[in-house]
């Protein structure tokens, strides 16, 4: 996904979390189903709830055995904080028929809009913060990615310096390798390497992606590496990058083994 | 039954700029007042979480409660007022009446917060934000989008 993009999500994102975290209580029911709708429709969003779902909890059980005042066992840590809230939303939002039944006991008021609000504030607002923090630490990586890019990219391997200029030329120098960033990336793409076979979730080609990898690392590790190739390979894994979900499993580990290369290539 | 308009003033900086306060999370910012009336503008984004109320929702809490004193006090006035009113006729009924106290309004100042002037190029506005918050990239408060 692209910078622009996110920064969409992001807004859309926020519009319709502020419209649950302000609602009537009257209408707060409504706003949860579209807030539950909108997350999981989108694959950025509930690909973030997912790997923070590691728990399942009793949603039924502790939503149907709360007493009146009692409030529901919000988690410690921000995973299962994520976990817990989303199941417990998401149950309130297909078996609840008032948002007074879920948000009752959470203020010393009496008012029905007091409870709401509090409701809003302790458990539904937190929960916010993460998933606008989640896609926040995005923006801030794409545009790192971006500043990085947009220079152009030089590449330091065995034989000499590539030096890849926004204009598709390339310029060559000699220059000395460091071992120990070369084998730092042989293993990230081993890493990856693993990842890729065993996942089968992915929105690109796997075969394609294993050959690409076992293509880099073969010419990374060759006594005489084809500079061309080398560049070649690159610009095709930074598309397949591209196209690659942020926040699935395997985008991190590819983010890393860039930016890894991108050390072994400097950046100019 | 009538009604009474009660006017209050809003203090503003030496720019012309309000403060005002995120509802979700509290963080104190200040807009300029004459962007912030034009017309164009239905919500308010927070420039630190990003979320969105109505202009009205980011009136700060210590103004809310000055509000809330002022207009107490007038009431109180009021009642005061009438029970001046009130004659004792009766022998057999004797009524006394007690005014009711007036609290003490506070008075709104400007502070010096350690704001920063940030400029947002989408919508052509600024804002003045914490230094916390500018470090991290402030929302638009006008159209919700990173700086």
């Amino acid at each position: 996904m692209k910078y622009i993009e996110i920064q969409k999500l992001s807004s859309n994102f926020r519009k319709i979390a502020s419209r649950l975290l302000t609602s009537d209580y009257l209408d707060a029911l409504d706003n949860l189903k579209r807030f539950i709708k909108f997350i999981d429709e989108n694959d950025v969003i509930s690909d973030f709830i997912k790997r923070n779902s590691s728990v399942i909890f009793d949603i039924e059980q502790i939503f149907n055995n709360r007493k009146y005042n009692e409030r529901y066992p919000v988690q410690i840590s921000m995973s299962d904080e994520v976990s817990f809230t989303y199941q417990l939303l998401t149950y309130a939002a297909s078996h609840s028929h008032d948002y007074r039944n879920l948000s009752s006991g959470y203020s010393y008021s009496s008012k029905f809009q007091d409870q709401c609000d509090c409701f809003n504030k302790i458990v539904v607002h937190p929960f916010v913060q993460h998933i606008s923090t989640f896609l926040d630490e995005i923006l801030v990586d794409l545009r790192e990615t971006q500043q990085k890019v947009n220079p152009g990219i030089m590449i330091n391997e065995n034989k000499g310096l590539i030096s890849v200029n926004n204009d598709g030329t390339t310029n060559i120098s000699n220059t000395t390798i460091n071992n120990t960033d070369l084998d730092k990336v042989i293993s990230l793409i081993d890493s990856v390497l693993s990842k890729v076979q065993n996942d089968n979730t992915l929105n690109v080609n796997n075969e394609e992606m294993v050959e690409l990898l076992n293509e880099t690392k073969s010419e990374l590790t060759s006594e005489k590496p084809k500079e061309k190739f080398i560049v070649m390979l690159i610009e095709k894994m930074n598309q397949i990058k591209d196209i690659i979900y942020l926040g699935t499993f395997i985008y991190e580990p590819i983010k890393n083994l860039l930016i890894e290369i991108e050390k072994f290539i400097k950046i100019k | 039954m009538s009604t009474e308009n009660i006017e209050f003033g809003i203090p503003l900086d030496e720019d012309g700029f309000v403060e005002l306060q995120c509802p979700f999370c509290n963080e104190l910012f200040k807009l300029s007042y004459e962007e912030l009336n034009a017309d164009d503008v239905i919500d308010l984004f927070c420039p630190s979480c990003g979320l969105t109320d109505s202009p009205k929702s980011f009136l700060t809490k210590e103004l809310i409660e000055s509000i809330n004193i002022m207009m107490a006090n007038r009431f109180k006035e009021m009642i005061n007022k009438n029970l001046k009113k009130v004659k004792n006729n009766s022998k057999a009924i004797k009524i006394t009446t007690k005014e009711f106290k007036l609290e003490t309004e506070k008075k709104l100042f400007v502070k010096n917060n350690n704001v920063d002037l940030v400029e947002f190029e989408c919508c052509s506005k600024y804002a003045k934000v914490s230094n916390l918050v500018r470090e991290n990239e402030a929302f638009c408060p006008y159209c919700g989008v990173k700086k």
